[in-house]
C-alpha cells in the first residue's frame, strides 16, 4: 500500500469512526471539546502507525483503545484530582471489543451526540458547523468550503460552540418527551443538511463523501425509532431511502451525473425503495397533513414507482408540488411545480408559473428562471424566444459545468431555427 | 445569531510618518487583544503599512482605461487603515463595546475607529432545500427535454391532461 493510499483509506476510517469514537468518549469524559481532541490524537498516532504496520481488522476499535489511552494519560498528567475523572480514569475499559454487540448503544450514543450538537443553546451555524464537525468527521477546512466563508471564522465557531455547551453543562443526554418535539425539528434539518452535502457530492472527486449519506440515514433510522409518533422524521428517512436508492444509477462510469430520465431503473435498489415506501406509509398513518419532508419523500416515491420515464403520474406530483408549495413556499419549489404542471398539462401553464416568477425582483439574478422558461419554450417549439433566455442563463451561472450544459442546449435550438 | 465586525482603525499623520506606539501603548493593545482571544471574540486582526506603500487604481466610469497611482495619499481625499481587527459577536452592541475598550494611543491627535458589518452567508439552513430542489429540478427537466419529441408520449400526456380537466370539471359541477 503507498503512502498516499494509505492516508485516503486513513482518511474514509475517519469519517466512519470519528462520530462514533467523539461521542464514546464524550460520554465518558462529558466534555465534548476534550473528546474531539482525544479523537484527534488517536488519530495522528494512526497516520504516523498504521502506514507502517498496516491498517488493523478492527480500525474503530483501535483508535478507541489508543484515544482512551490518551484521556487516562491526559488525567495523569494534568493530575486532576477531580474524583469524577479518577474514576473515569479506572473504570475505563481499556481495549474495546468490535462494536457488533453494542451497536443499539453506540447508536444511542451518536443520538446523543447529535442532540448536543443541535443544542437550542447554539445559533443555527454553529448547529451546522459542529455536527458537520463532530458527526459527518468534515475539517473545518471542507466546512468552509462548502458554505463558501473563511476556515478562520468556521473555526472560531465550533471553538465558541464547544465553549458554550460547556459554560451552559449541556448534557450529553437525550432530550425528555416535552422537549422532543422542538428539539427534533432542528436535528431533521441537520441530518438533511448532512444528507446533501453527501448526496451532491457524488459528482465530486471526493469519493468518500457519499458516506455521509449512509450516516445521515443510519441517524435518521435510528431516529425514527426513538420518535416515532413523529410524522416528519419517518418522512425524511423515507426521503433519504428512496433518495439514496438511485446513488448508484446517478452518476455514469466516466463520473459524469445521470439524470432521472437516463437512468437505469432497474437498477434502484429495491431494498432501500421498500424501506422508503414503507417509512412514508408510517408517516401517513400518523393522521397529520403531510410536512414538506413527507411531501418530498411522496414525490420521490411518484418517480419511483414509474415502470419507465413515460409511464410517471404527473398529475399527482403536481399536487404534490402544489402541496409543498403551500407548505414551504419557495422560488425553487414553484419552479419545480412549474416543469411538474408543464408535464402534466402541457408546458403553456408551466411558463405561466415561470412568468409569475419572473416579477420577482429578488430573482432577477437567478440564471434557473431563465433557464427553465428556455426549455420550457423549445418544448413548444418557439426556438428563437428559447435561445435568447438559455443563452441569459448561460450568461448568470457562473458554475461551469451548467454553463456547458447551456450551451449544448442553445446549440440544439439555433439547428431548429 | 453571529454577526462579523471589522473594526477600523483610521490611519493618522503619526501612522502615516511611522511613528511607533510607545512602549506603554503597544503593551495596552497586547493586553487588548489578548482579551478579544480569551472572549472567542477576535478572528483575525492585521496592521497595514502607511500610504508611501500602498497603490490605487481608478477607473472613471467602466469605459475608462485604469488610472493608476501611486502614494503617499493625502489623508484628506484617501480613507487610509493603518489595522483592521475582525472580530465575531452575537450584537452591534457587543461589537461596539470592544469598539470602546480599544486603548487609545496617547499624544497622537485624533484617533478614529470604524465599525463596519460583514455580509453573512451563513445561513445555511434558510437553503437546506434548496440545494437539493435545484437537482430535483435539473431531473425534472430532463423528462421534459426528452419526452418532448416521442409523440406517443405526447399523445399520452394531452390524454392524462384531458381526463384530469375532465375530472376538475366533474368536480366543479
Amino acid at each position: 500500500m503507498s503512502f498516499s493510499d494509505a492516508h485516503r483509506t486513513i482518511d474514509a476510517i475517519w469519517r466512519i469512526e470519528s462520530p462514533k469514537l467523539i461521542a464514546g468518549l464524550t460520554k465518558m469524559i462529558r466534555d465534548v471539546g476534550l473528546a474531539e481532541d482525544l479523537a484527534q490524537d488517536a488519530l495522528v498516532i494512526a497516520l504516523e502507525r498504521w502506514p507502517e504496520t498496516g491498517i488493523p481488522e478492527n480500525p474503530g476499535a483501535w483508535l478507541m483503545t489508543t484515544a482512551k489511552r490518551r484521556a487516562i494519560d491526559l488525567i495523569r498528567r494534568s493530575k486532576i484530582r477531580d474524583q469524577k475523572y479518577v474514576e473515569i480514569a479506572h473504570s475505563m475499559d481499556l481495549y474495546t471489543k468490535p462494536d457488533i454487540d453494542n451497536s443499539a448503544e453506540i447508536g444511542d450514543d451518536l443520538l446523543r451526540l447529535i442532540f448536543m450538537t443541535c443544542h437550542p443553546v447554539l445559533s443555527q451555524e454553529a448547529r451546522v458547523a459542529l455536527t458537520l464537525r463532530l458527526l459527518c468527521g468534515l475539517t473545518t477546512d471542507e466546512i468552509a468550503r462548502s458554505f463558501l466563508v473563511a476556515e478562520s471564522t468556521i473555526a472560531q465557531r465550533i471553538v465558541r460552540a464547544k465553549k458554550t455547551l460547556r459554560a451552559k453543562q449541556i448534557p450529553f443526554e437525550l432530550p425528555t418527551e416535552e422537549e422532543l418535539k422542538d428539539r427534533l425539528s432542528t436535528v431533521l434539518e441537520v441530518i438533511y443538511l448532512m444528507f446533501n452535502e453527501g448526496y451532491s457530492a457524488t459528482f465530486g472527486e471526493n469519493w468518500v463523501r457519499p458516506l455521509l449519506c449512509q450516516e445521515a440515514l443510519r441517524l435518521g433510522r435510528i431516529l425514527a425509532e426513538i420518535a416515532s409518533s413523529e410524522a416528519e422524521v419517518h418522512g425524511l428517512v423515507a426521503l433519504m431511502e428512496i433518495q439514496s436508492s438511485r446513488l448508484r444509477t446517478r452518476v455514469n462510469s466516466q463520473g459524469e451525473p445521470v439524470l432521472l430520465m437516463d437512468q437505469n431503473r432497474s437498477k434502484w435498489d429495491q431494498l432501500l425503495i421498500r424501506r422508503g415506501l414503507a417509512a412514508l406509509e408510517r408517516s401517513k398513518h400518523l393522521g397529520k397533513t403531510m410536512g414538506p419532508y413527507s411531501l418530498q419523500a411522496a414525490i420521490s416515491a411518484c418517480h419511483t414507482i414509474a415502470p419507465t420515464p413515460m409511464e410517471t403520474d404527473w398529475v399527482k406530483i403536481a399536487a404534490l408540488y402544489e402541496a409543498l408549495s403551500r407548505a414551504t413556499p419557495s422560488s425553487i419549489v414553484e419552479l419545480n411545480r412549474a416543469v411538474a404542471i408543464a408535464m402534466a398539462f402541457g408546458p403553456e401553464y408551466g411558463l405561466q408559473i415561470v412568468e409569475e416568477l419572473y416579477k420577482e425582483p429578488a430573482l432577477q439574478n437567478y440564471y434557473l428562471l431563465p433557464s427553465v422558461r428556455g426549455d420550457l419554450l423549445m418544448k413548444l417549439e418557439r426556438y428563437e424566444e428559447a435561445c435568447v433566455e438559455l443563452e441569459r442563463a448561460a450568461s448568470m451561472t457562473e458554475n461551469e459545468r451548467e454553463r456547458i450544459h447551456l450551451q449544448n442546449r442553445i446549440n440544439e435550438c439555433k439547428e431548429k431555427t | 445569531m453571529i454577526i462579523r465586525y471589522m473594526l477600523i482603525v483610521k490611519a493618522s499623520k503619526y501612522t502615516e510618518a511611522g511613528v511607533r506606539y510607545s512602549q506603554e501603548d503597544q503593551e495596552a493593545k497586547t493586553v487588548y487583544k489578548r482579551n478579544l482571544v480569551k472572549a472567542n471574540v477576535l478572528l483575525t486582526t492585521e496592521s497595514l503599512q502607511p500610504s508611501a506603500t500602498g497603490m490605487k487604481v481608478l477607473y472613471s466610469s467602466h469605459r475608462d482605461e485604469p488610472k493608476v497611482q501611486v502614494g503617499p495619499f493625502s489623508l484628506d481625499d484617501t480613507a487610509w487603515m493603518t489595522e483592521y481587527i475582525l472580530i465575531d459577536v452575537e450584537t452591534e452592541e457587543e461589537a461596539l463595546k470592544w469598539a470602546l475598550q480599544m486603548p487609545v494611543p496617547k499624544n497622537r491627535g485624533k484617533f478614529e475607529i470604524e465599525l463596519q458589518r460583514l455580509e453573512e452567508n451563513l445561513d445555511v439552513l434558510e437553503g437546506t432545500r434548496e440545494h437539493p430542489m435545484e437537482h430535483d429540478l435539473k431531473d425534472l427537466l430532463s423528462m421534459l427535454k426528452i419526452t418532448g419529441g416521442a409523440d406517443k408520449y405526447e399523445s399520452r400526456n394531452n390524454s392524462v391532461y384531458r381526463s384530469n380537466r375532465t375530472r376538475m370539471a366533474k368536480r366543479n359541477l
